[in-house]
């Protein structure tokens, strides 16, 4: 592959400005690992009254210092999985920190903890104090330096965020709800990232993809429940994941292969990445500023769709992250052709009689989907059930009519989250894809009200494709509900809810 | 030093930094890492070979051999080789089995830091395989095209069989100090787990929900899927028609058609608008078309090539609305590649016998401007299937209106077959001046059969406008050029014409010719002008007592008198051919003088065509014998 890069263009300049900020703090989070070893080096081999330790307790604290002028009110020297983390940015080694660290990870290991932090610039006599209860650890006159009070110094066990013992050994919930939580506060960080002019972590959103693909399919019921995430649903990085999922989710039911399906899963995460970068170049519009769906629908449902002004302002900010690459092709293409109005079809793009990609239909179509679903400063949000039929009445107005179907067809009319009514009387949540493609709105429902109109608190799983021996259906649903009405939240229906597990 | 460090229970803290764990292995253990240090070793080799000479070098073959045979032996002592990947060291039953000191360009520690904690050699490990993984060690993370991958997702894009790996994502990297609990895993779970929150009835909650229910709205705040629900979920295979399927197929077959038609209309797009100033639009423009070839080209995508072509060529604008930067852009595109680096490098496949995109490399050509003709007619004289030659030579055809000069200054290098077709094509051009220019150009060939070929095409009825080349040529090395320079100046009957061939007869050199292209001379210097007495002054000097050459030299002389028709030598010729002591070439040349002047025109006529063709003298009756 030739060297593309110098596409960027025009807008170089930000990138620059971004690797020398990022240069220039990986300097520092170096001096500050190399020093924190140094000195606890020097307090183990000397007294602490010793002159040797006056210089390495200068240049920590010159450092800290440093670090604080930059406008941080706390400095965290982390530990996770054997790296170190500063500030909750990873540790870049080289030559001068590689050996220095992996000693600093022994003394953390050996005095078993995992974070030393500082709220404030520490005087000379903070220190001191650090290495007095270190010695006295490294003496055995100190069972654990943790107990030691060392204000404005804190060594500890960091505040690790897991969930381990929310759910059972093999409880799929527990990677489905890692993955999601996490993909989401990834995909915020990238979205932040780029308004900033920061170079985000471009890997980590293909891994965020690369584990969607690879997801059990048995537990896309669960990924896609998780869509309906109130709370964050409507912003952009939320909507990316949402998008995504649903993308993945179909083109995983249609067959599609491995590369197709990261092609789509990438292309549905970068469809609206072009608006954080629009924003850093002009901050002008208030509902931009806040990258929300909502503001950014306002915009582009706004435009005149014989623009294409717009279109090209996006797939620029987006040729600036990928430069020419043939990986990113696709995104490129199905972000351009997004940018038209939701409610009109994407013809007449280019200049030729050349239709939409059928990703973009696909990307559309998911993204519609988690568009109507959610709530807006104007409008309260679909039932799933409503938004899907949206889509599958569309009649090729919007959407390529047989990608709708298929669409529809895959994740079914009653989507998961449906909270439906059936003909026996009884009340159920869908749970589950349709099994039989044919029967699309004979989805899997768990039964939450009975026959005799009671609440069924460990109510089956009833496929409504099922049939009786006369070849009869034994369940037919007859309407919706919103499930909120019923105190339903979907997600936590399937990830149990607070105090309740 | 700390007295107490002595005696705590550290042990001295660069003893406990240095601490290392003899881990406790059973005998099968201690086998199968024996046998992995052999294999890594053997990987070692391996990755350092590479790195000295590359993927394709011959010897990489054994080293992979000897390395998989190393790797299978060490897998098949306990069925799979686990290896845990540490920060800087690969660890097999917790003994390191690979080391790198340095930190910087170590896949050691890239694969660290990316998350890869496990990898798992499995039997049905190839050695392709094997080598896909090597290749994926030495990755060049300065690529821009990894710009987003590292050690997993290229692990993952390569499908390995007997490879497994295990990978820890960390995601503390994306919270920040400042966000608040709701953007951490913690906050998301929270509000995952959030319990819904039940709507009592309203009077007017039946139109809300936009039909009659018969159910009164319960409370079901707090239910949620159990254990036993999660094991009833399963994978819900979702089954096309036939007919869906192969319209599904279609659809996505025609958008990746498609896929590079919209890429180059979209970044045209952006370009267009992205410089502010003409120059640096076009400079900017035809960077990136020309990356955009190259790595069409790289990859052997010579269609896809013709297809973007194409595709440019229709960007002047929206349907029946022509956009002027458009045109101007594309035509600078076009221009730009139908200069000579371009077409020699898409026309460079053209000479294997079996390549197959001889079409699209056509249809490129004959998208090109008009500035590509000379460069296209260059590559068709280095192509030798006929066909392919032809087709190129249509092209240039095609677009030589224009082109002539430089397609005959093709001519300076050209070799005599390619020459050929220059003239063959140049003889159309309507413009004779043109042809003058390209004979020129010929003349100046260091192969003689090309100077020969350009006056073979020099038109004899414009002979007199190239006598100073003619005369040139006079002085040319090869024989061949000089006797059809001969040939065409003597239809020119001037007299500095005559003088000029005259001189060189008169030069010392001349006396080296052989016998018919002295003849030549003298014929030619005969029939431009001057007068018959000098010729015979010529044939009586040196009568009586002549040496070899100067016996050559009355013999032309004769013969330019016969061709004079110079009756008042006649005599003269006569007394030669009868002495009894004669000399031969004189009296050669004398009896054919005599029989010359004695025939009619078109006699002559053919006797000096072949005088000037053949280099024989010739008579009625046939060969001259005296």
């Amino acid at each position: 592959m030739s060297d593309f890069s110098r596409d960027v263009g025009a807008l170089d300049f930000l990138t620059q400005l971004s690797e020398g900020l990022d240069h220039e703090r990986i300097e520092i989070s170096r001096k500050l690992v190399n020093y924190l070893f140094v000195l606890m080096r020097s307090a183990a081999m000397h007294d602490l009254e010793n002159e040797a330790l006056n210089r390495p307790l200068e240049q920590m604290s010159d450092t800290l210092a440093q670090c604080f002028s930059g406008g941080l009110d706390k400095v965290e020297v982390a530990l996770l999985d054997g790296n170190f983390f500063i500030n909750g940015r990873l540790l870049q080694l080289d030559y001068s920190t590689f050996q220095n660290t992996g000693y600093l990870r022994k003394i953390y290991e050996y005095l078993d903890i995992a974070e030393i932090a500082f709220s404030g610039v520490p005087s000379s006599v903070d220190l001191r104090a650090l290495l007095d209860a270190f010695v006295r650890v490294l003496r055995g006159d100190l069972d654990s330096i943790k107990s030691v009070d060392l204000k404005p110094i804190h060594v500890g066990d960091r505040a690790v965020e897991n969930f381990v013992g929310l759910y059972g050994e093999g409880d799929p919930r527990h990677h489905v709800l890692g993955l999601y939580a996490s993909g989401l506060l990834m995909l915020r960080q990238f979205v932040n990232d780029l308004r900033k002019g920061q170079t985000p972590r471009y890997p980590k959103i293909k891994r965020l993809c690369l584990q969607l693909i690879d997801l059990d399919p048995r537990y896309h019921n669960l990924l896609i429940a998780l869509t309906h995430l109130e709370g964050y649903k409507g912003n952009l990085f939320s909507h990316m994941l949402n998008t995504g999922i649903l993308s993945i989710a179909f083109g995983k039911r249609i067959g599609l292969n491995r590369e197709l399906l990261l092609d789509l899963g990438m292309t549905a995460f970068y469809h609206d990445l072009g608006w954080p970068l629009i924003g850093t170049l002009s901050e002008s519009s208030e509902s931009l500023r806040a990258l929300t769906m909502d503001g950014i629908n306002r915009i582009r449902n706004n435009t005149d769709p014989s623009m294409d002004d717009l279109r090209v302002k996006v797939a620029r900010a987006l040729v600036r992250i990928g430069g020419f690459n043939e990986l990113v092709i696709s995104r490129l293409i199905v972000a351009y052709e997004s940018q038209i109005p939701t409610t009109f079809k994407p013809e007449g793009l280019y200049y030729g009689e050349i239709g939409a990609n059928f990703m973009t239909h696909i990307v559309r179509m998911a993204s519609r989907y988690d568009d109507l679903t959610t709530a807006d400063s104007e409008t309260p949000p679909m039932r799933p059930d409503e938004a899907m039929r949206v889509l599958l009445d569309d009649g090729g107005k919007v959407y390529d009519p047989f990608l709708a179907t298929l669409f529809v067809n895959a994740l079914g009319s009653y989507p998961v989250g449906t909270l439906v009514e059936l003909d026996t009387g009884e009340l159920g949540l869908v749970v589950n894809l349709p099994t039989d493609p044919v029967h699309f709105n004979r989805p899997q429902i768990k039964t939450l009200i009975d026959r005799s109109g009671q609440r069924n608190q460990s109510g089956a799983i009833v496929d409504l494709a099922e049939k009786n021996r006369s070849g009869r259906f034994f369940r037919t649903v007859e309407r919706t509900y919103d499930a909120r009405n019923f105190g339903i939240s979907i997600t936590s229906f399937f990830f149990g809810a607070e105090g309740g597990l | 030093m700390t007295d107490g460090l002595e005696t705590g229970k550290s042990g001295g803290l660069l003893g406990f930094l240095e601490e290392t764990v003899d881990a406790h292995r059973d005998p099968e253990q201690q086998k199968q890492l024996d046998q992995a240090k052999d294999a890594f070793n053997a990987l070692e080799k391996l990755i350092k070979n590479v790195s000295l000479y590359g993927l394709e070098h011959q010897s990489i073959e054994r080293f992979l051999q000897n390395t998989y045979i190393a790797f299978q032996d060490a897998i098949s002592i306990t069925g799979q080789l686990e290896i845990i990947v540490r920060p800087y060291d690969l660890t097999v039953h917790e003994d390191a089995v690979l080391e790198n000191p340095s930190p910087e360009r170590n896949f050691i520690y890239t694969l660290y830091l990316d998350g890869v904690r496990r990898l798992c050699f499995l039997p049905q490990i190839t050695a392709d395989e094997l080598f896909r993984f090597v290749q994926i060690l030495l990755t060049d993370w300065d690529q821009p095209g990894l710009f987003e991958d590292d050690m997993v997702t290229l692990l993952w894009s390569e499908h390995f069989q007997g490879l497994k790996y295990s990978v820890l994502d960390n995601f503390a990297e994306d919270i920040r100090e400042d966000d608040s609990n709701t953007y951490t895993v913690a906050g998301v779970i929270e509000r995952v787990r959030a319990k819904g929150r039940f709507q009592a009835e309203k009077p007017d909650s039946l139109a809300a929900d936009g039909a009659s229910r018969r159910l009164k709205r319960v409370n079901l705040s707090g239910i949620s899927v159990t254990d036993a629900d999660l094991v009833e979920f399963s994978e819900v295979i979702f089954e096309m028609d036939s007919t869906e399927f192969r319209r599904l197929q279609r659809t996505v077959h025609t958008t990746a058609r498609e896929k590079l038609e919209k890429f180059i209309e979209i970044l045209f797009k952006v370009h267009l608008i992205q410089e502010v100033s003409e120059e640096a639009r076009r400079g900017r423009i035809t960077e990136l078309f020309d990356r955009i070839a190259d790595l069409l080209l790289e990859n052997g995508a010579i269609g896809e090539l013709e297809r973007l072509l194409r595709t440019i060529r229709r960007l002047n604008g929206p349907e029946n609305q022509v956009i002027r930067e458009n045109v101007l852009a594309i035509e600078h595109i076009v221009d730009h590649w139908s200069a000579q680096p371009f077409i020699d490098r898409i026309t460079l496949g053209l000479r294997q016998p079996d390549f197959s995109y001889r079409p699209s490399v056509i249809g490129i050509c004959q998208l090109l401007s008009k500035r590509a003709a000379s460069h296209i007619a260059r590559v068709a004289g280095r192509i030798d299937e006929p066909a392919t030659r032809d087709l190129l030579w249509q092209l240039v055809a095609e677009k030589l209106s224009g082109q002539e000069r430089p397609i005959a200054d093709l001519l300076k290098t050209a070799n005599r077959q390619h020459a050929h077709e220059i003239f063959r094509l140049l003889k159309k051009a309507v413009d004779p001046d043109e042809l003058k220019y390209a004979i020129e150009v010929a003349l100046g060939n260091p192969d003689p059969s090309v100077r020969l070929e350009a006056l073979t095409n020099l038109p004899a009825s414009r002979v007199d406008s190239f006598h100073t080349a003619l005369i040139r040529m006079l002085t040319d090395k090869s024989k061949p050029i000089r006797s059809r320079a001969l040939h065409l100046l003597a239809r020119c009957q001037k007299q500095s014409v005559h003088e000029r061939i005259v001189a060189c007869i008169n030069q010392k050199n001349f006396g080296d010719f052989e016998l018919d292209e002295k003849r030549r001379f003298f014929a030619a210097a005969a029939l431009t002008g001057g007068t018959p007495e000098f010729w015979l002054d010529q044939f009586k000097a040196n009568a009586l007592l002549s040496t070899k050459g100067q016996d050559a030299l009355r013999h032309c002389a004769a013969v330019a008198i016969g061709i004079r028709v110079y009756q008042d030598g006649l005599s003269s010729l006569e007394k030669e051919v009868k002495r009894r002591l004669k000399y031969p070439l004189a009296a050669e040349g004398a009896a054919w003088a005599v029989q010359h002047m004695q025939c009619d025109r078109d006699e002559r006529t053919r006797q000096l065509y072949e005088l000037f063709y053949h280099g024989q003298l010739v008579t009625q009756t046939g060969v001259l014998n005296v």
